[in-house]
């Protein structure tokens, strides 16, 4: 059985209370490795090794233009070592080798090369400082400089583990700071890699610490810590909410990316083979454990018969099979307890009158696994609990509008808001819908469709600030206004006559 | 009237908990992706002012966040608790392995 400890200072450690726990492979339901499990002093001691690691400058004295070279480095030896961590990824996560193939690798990779890569360039220079000459009411030279803010936390979840890692470290990375992560308990596998990954790149000691822990010890330490001058989230609302509590104790910069209830909205005119597709696409993918998900799909009464029937027929095209298969598209979902869930809401779905047309239970072709069927519930009214509650399986609900001023209001009668979308023919109009919805994402015409240069995060209890894309690379720094004054006689300070007579 | 009740059980680690740590302790019962609708033991909550308080189980307040108030309307729950060696929820019993469990037995409002 592998073994894997806490990686902190650019080296393996065991926890210091030498506790282990087994990391099960949601396939087998057995557990396929074993991880060091954290506690406190174990956090504190990675921080210090940033905190350390950062003082000392060795990575934020770096050149934008060194940092930016290790970082594609670290992109090419995730390349390198694709098959290796996207087996280890399915292992750990479930989901399937196909995703893990065409996704979550690859999309570390590109993490690491869009960063690292940009702020090699002139746009970042320009970031980096600006230049004003000011003559009122006294002349002055101003500049605005960003700069790195030391030691940043990402917590992340089980869903996309690698690539969700790679979205903290990244930008906090090339913006010159220090991080810890703890990646999710169930899946630490592939964040630990990446952290040793990053060290043999050339990422010195103790800028990449990794440790995995729980969230009540291991994360409250993180969010509360005064050392870590940013905590960045991905996961559950409640989760999210409790972080930002903890980080006002030392008034942390704090970005959330939390969950969602997607509506994904099919207008007449949209060519429906598509979007029927689109919107199995933008529910099922990964069994539905994706945050922007679209698990809520308004479809116009005059095409509801039509779509619904495409949708249910589309499902064929989806193959629930062994993990390891290349030619697998639904694998199983990340735990037993994950499934239960899911259970829980198809019954209360039943129970409030909503009515199942596909799925809605396990498949009868997997004996092992926690796996469950792609389900769809249709005649769902948005007030019922399977069309507000966030459930992060294969469950989609089918609620239909008569105009388009009803789908916007349903659309936004969520907590959430977090992704949405819009099939139609005419992009004006998809468009002008687009800016009415309260999401922070849009897609027209598609699902899923995420681009690194491109903010991505939530309205409402979807969470705060925004990751990817320059806007969410300067919210990896600080910044700070330098006013450049003359050397003056006191005569030249006219301004002091406030006070002096 | 109390909505809510909670098992010896529970109530035993609720005990154990309120000896480890300072400040007062309250129960959030919060839905969400990965932790499921469960109640969360945590210490110095800061409560939305919409949050409603639905009883008390051994000696720490019960309050339902806004979004679950409707749900929970009519509800009778059960606080429990489970063996969970690796969860990330912040909920003070994490440290321990356990988890606060939410045992619903209650008349679903038809929407």
């Amino acid at each position: 059985m592998k073994e894997f400890g806490l990686f902190i200072n650019g080296r393996w450690e065991a926890a210091k209370g030498g506790r282990t726990a087994p990391t099960t492979n949601p396939a087998t339901e057995e557990p396929w490795a074993t991880v060091a499990v954290a506690d406190r002093e174990d956090v504190r001691k990675a921080v210090a090794a940033a905190k350390r690691a950062h003082d000392s400058g060795v990575w934020r004295k770096k050149s934008p233009q060194e940092r930016g070279e290790i970082l594609q480095k670290v992109a090419a030896a995730l390349f390198e070592r694709q098959e290796e961590v996207a087996a280890a990824e399915v292992q750990d996560g479930g989901g399937t080798l196909r995703k893990a193939m065409s996704m979550d690798v690859p999309g570390a990779a590109q993490t690491f090369m869009h960063f690292g890569q940009y702020i090699c360039g002139d746009e970042y220079k320009a970031m980096l400082q600006e230049e004003y000459d000011e003559s009122v009411p006294i002349p002055s030279k101003n500049l605005v400089v960003r700069e790195p803010i030391g030691v940043c936390a990402g917590i992340t979840p089980w869903n996309f583990p690698i690539i969700m890692a790679s979205w903290k470290i990244a930008p906090a990375l090339a913006a010159g700071n220090c991080v810890v992560i703890k990646p999710a308990s169930v899946t630490p596998v592939t964040t630990l890699m990446l952290g040793e990954i990053c060290t043999a790149a050339g990422v010195p000691a103790g800028v990449v610490n990794v440790i995995s822990g729980p969230g009540g010890s291991a994360g409250e330490e993180l969010a509360t810590h005064p050392d870590v001058g940013k905590v960045a989230f991905t996961g559950s609302t409640e989760v999210g909410r409790r972080i930002m509590q903890l980080g006002a104790g030392t008034l942390k910069k704090v970005t959330l990316e939390l969950g969602g209830k997607s509506p994904n909205i099919i207008l007449p005119d949209a060519n429906l083979d598509t979007a029927a597709l689109g919107a199995l696409f933008g529910t099922f993918m990964h069994q539905g454990q994706i945050c922007e998900s679209g698990t809520r799909v308004l479809v116009h009464e005059s095409i509801h018969d039509v779509f619904v029937e495409k949708m249910i027929a589309g499902i064929k095209r989806i193959t629930i099979g062994d993990t390891m298969n290349m030619m697998t598209t639904m694998g199983p979902l990340v735990s037993s307890s994950q499934r239960d869930t899911v259970e829980k809401y198809v019954a209360v779905g039943n129970e409030q009158g909503a009515k199942c047309v596909a799925g809605g239970r396990r498949p009868s072709s997997m004996a092992k696994g926690y796996y469950y069927e792609p389900t769809i519930f249709d005649d769902v009214d948005n007030k019922m609990r399977i069309a507000q509650e966030e459930i992060f399986g294969p469950v989609v609900s089918v609620i239909r509008y008569k105009d388009e001023d009803e789908a916007v209001r349903l659309a936004n009668d969520s907590v959430y808001g977090l992704g949405g979308a819009v099939w139609s023919a005419n992009k004006d109009r998809a468009l002008a819908l687009a800016r009415r919805i309260e999401t922070g994402t849009v897609w027209i015409n598609d699902y899923h469709m995420i681009n690194l240069r491109f903010p991505f995060g939530g309205y409402k209890q979807s969470g705060v600030g925004r990751e990817l894309g320059k806007w969410g690379l300067a919210e990896y720094h600080e910044l700070k206004h330098i006013h450049v004054g003359e050397n003056t006689p006191p005569e030249g300070k006219f301004y002091f006559q406030a006070l002096l007579n | 009237m109390s909505r809510v009740a909670i098992t010896p059980k529970a109530a035993e680690v609720v005990a154990r908990i309120r000896s480890e740590r300072h400040g007062p302790l309250s129960f959030t019962i919060d839905g969400g992706c990965c932790e499921g609708t469960a109640p969360h033991l945590l210490a110095d909550a800061v409560l939305t002012p919409a949050a409603e308080q639905i009883g008390e189980v051994a000696g720490v307040p019960v309050y339902l966040q806004p979004a679950m108030v409707e749900t929970y309307a009519v509800a009778r729950l059960t606080i429990d608790v489970v063996e969970e060696p690796l969860s990330d929820s912040m909920s003070l019993e994490t440290a321990h392995g356990l988890r606060f469990v939410l045992r619903e037995g209650f008349y679903l409002r038809r929407a």
